[in-house]
């Protein structure tokens, strides 16, 4: 079977001799399929997503990203291998204020020879992701500090997805949002995901988008013991 | 879109903290180019007045202090030497030629030298550049005289008017001098510009000189007065000069003819060789040459330091697009070469600005130089050394600026993706 991620017997801390930030003992989600992980704050979200976009290492045990042993990259591979594979989607301040939505879509293309080959018409693709997000057609050349935090954040969902990543990785995109912005960007995600089997690892503290999601996971309060348990 | 665009559309999103560095850059390079160029265009200027004069004659005083006072109008003369040394070191076989210089006088504020019609024939200046007339000619009557360009132009004088001169040259001390106003003189001709000092003088003869002063007694005009055309008639011959410029018939004789005069029998006279006098001169200004130096470069470091704080504000202020940019790909090097690249922005913008500032101030300056210093100053576009002056800057500012730049990189690996 193929994964999207498969974690195993992970540990990471910060200093040696201190507690583990993180312990999961299997973790792994099948390609294609689309997992929410819920966590507290201080419960190790972010450091568990660093790990899976490779900008952070394990203390110890395996991670595999997309099947690649992560362990076995160096930092300026897994640079690469994170422009090329994974698009991520943050809380917030995720487009430069000073390009417009089409440009801050376009950006992944300029870093990953890769995203771009994969992405033969970058204009008629980002048009459509524009369209399909909603977003209304005069905004697409203003700057994006013009627009609102809903709408900067369905952008960011183009700009996560343009060039077909294999894993999207979004780290609370919801929660400066309120309610129906909140539905409609889980739906544009979850839409425009679709199409190109993307696998999703969202991460949120808010249990009532777990609903969206086929598999869920719950990192355990900093307060308890640190295991974790299968999906 | 390619990294230098993204680069440079970041930049221009922070113009105004860049502007602002740019604008502190800009004037300590309008500091360091400006002591630079001024210090070389006073060289420059004082070698042009002395072109070609082998050796400078007078009284016996110190040897900066001769220069100073004959060619440059700096100081005043505490001696004169006679006329008959004069006429011993014309006719001297080696000598080719020798120009009488005596001051003393000036017209309102400007200096009246006396002299002879050799002046005009042999005065040399910039290399070996010649006294031309911008109109009229040299003086041959008596009472008449012949003006520097600068003098023409700002007091608005034309041929044939008819003018003053007074007794004395203005100090702060003493604002209104005797006037010589029952002798007249004709303006007889007016000089090109030479952009020497020579530009704010009056050029007579040495013999209207005596006239002028013939019913004169220690400094004050005595109760008994001659008419023009009665001096005119006495026409006294000159008995003292201030100081004799040589030129001689070949160089190799010039530090022989410097003993002969240093001997000379019948009155105490020095000679100076201007080249290496005016390198003694420089010589004793070197220390204030260099603190001027070093105060601009102190200016440039505070510059600098302007940049790197900004640099280092800007670090808190673009987290998020270096976080975004690290997301989507990016390597810490290319965030090294962001914060380089505003360096670079930074430094040459300010070094436009910085020319443009230093024109802009030499332009206006320049009548004030000119008037109280006699330096005609002009803007010149960096030459090698200054060029080399402003590689420096941008290498030591690029340096400087990794700082930041490899602090964004790496307090981001440290943090993670958090924006």
């Amino acid at each position: 079977m193929s994964f999207a991620f498969e974690l195993n017997d992970l540990r990471f801390g910060w200093q040696k001799g201190r507690p583990d930030v993180l312990h999961i003992d299997r973790l792994a989600l099948p390609k294609g399929e689309h997992l929410f992980i819920q966590g507290a704050s201080g419960s190790g979200k972010s450091t568990l997503l660093n790990l899976l976009s490779g900008v952070l290492l394990p203390s110890s045990g395996k991670i595999y990203v997309l099947d690649q042993d992560m362990q076995g990259l160096s930092a300026t591979q897994r640079d690469r291998f994170r422009a090329d594979r994974l698009g991520i989607i943050f809380q917030q301040f995720n487009l430069l204020p000073f390009l417009s939505p089409i440009q801050n879509a376009q950006l992944p293309l300029t870093f990953s020879p890769k995203r771009k080959k994969n992405c033969a018409h970058p204009d008629t693709r980002i048009a459509s992701l524009l369209q399909q997000l909603n977003l209304p057609k005069p905004l697409w050349h203003q700057p994006a500090s013009q627009l609102s935090l809903g709408q900067q954040q369905r952008i960011a969902i183009a700009r996560a997805l343009i060039g077909d990543p294999d894993l999207i990785i979004a780290d609370e995109p919801t929660s400066a949002l309120d309610a129906g912005h909140r539905d409609r960007f889980m739906q544009c995600l979850f839409d425009t995901a679709q199409n190109g089997h993307t696998s999703i690892v969202f991460v949120s503290h808010d249990p009532t988008l777990a609903h969206y999601f086929q598999h869920q996971f719950r990192l355990p309060d900093p307060a308890e013991t640190a295991t974790g348990d299968d999906t | 879109m390619t990294f230098l665009t993204l680069a440079l559309k970041s930049a221009w999103h922070r113009k105004t903290p860049m502007l602002l560095a740019a604008i502190s850059v800009a004037i300590s390079v309008a500091l360091l180019f400006g002591v630079d160029t001024l210090r070389k265009q006073a060289k420059e200027n004082f070698l042009n007045t002395v072109a070609q004069t082998d050796l400078i004659a007078g009284p016996r005083t110190g040897p900066v202090n001769l220069l100073l006072y004959s060619v440059f109008h700096l100081g005043q003369p505490t001696n004169n030497m006679g006329y008959d040394s004069y006429q011993y070191i014309k006719s001297h076989p080696q000598v080719d030629w020798a120009i009488p210089l005596s001051l003393g006088d000036s017209h309102r504020g400007y200096r009246v030298i006396g002299t002879e019609a050799v002046f005009f024939e042999h005065y040399r200046y910039a290399e070996a550049h010649r006294l031309t007339f911008e109109s009229g000619q040299a003086f041959h009557d008596l009472y008449e005289v012949v003006l520097g360009a600068e003098v023409a132009r700002a007091l608005g004088y034309e041929l044939g008017d008819r003018i003053i001169l007074s007794h004395g040259v203005p100090t702060h001390a003493q604002t209104h001098l005797p006037a010589h106003d029952n002798k007249p003189f004709r303006v007889a001709g007016i000089l090109k510009p030479t952009g020497t000092p020579l530009d704010r003088t009056l050029q007579t003869s040495l013999r209207a000189l005596e006239a002028i002063h013939l019913d004169w007694q220690s400094g004050r005009p005595s109760p008994l007065q001659l008419s023009s055309e009665l001096t005119r008639k006495l026409a006294p011959e000159p008995k003292e000069v201030t100081a004799v410029m040589i030129g001689l018939t070949s160089k190799v004789q010039t530090f022989r003819m410097q003993r002969q005069i240093n001997a000379y029998r019948a009155e105490p006279l020095m000679a100076i060789l201007p080249g290496a006098t005016l390198a003694r001169f420089w010589q004793s200004l070197r220390h204030i040459e260099q603190a001027f130096m070093l105060l601009s470069w102190g200016v440039f470091v505070a510059a600098l330091t302007g940049i790197l704080i900004s640099l280092l504000n800007n670090l808190q202020q673009r987290r998020h697009e270096i976080a975004l940019l690290r997301a989507i790909g990016m390597h810490p090097r290319g965030i090294l070469g962001l914060f380089w690249l505003d360096t670079v922005l930074i430094m040459l913008a300010g070094l436009g600005l910085g020319l443009f500032l230093l024109q802009a101030a030499l332009t206006l300056s320049a009548p004030w130089l000119l008037d109280h210093y006699g330096l005609h100053v002009q803007f010149q576009w960096p030459d090698m050394a200054q060029l080399r002056m402003a590689g420096i800057a941008i290498a030591v500012a690029l340096l400087a600026s990794t700082l930041p730049g490899w602090l964004a990189a790496r307090q981001n690996l440290q943090k993670g993706l958090q924006p």
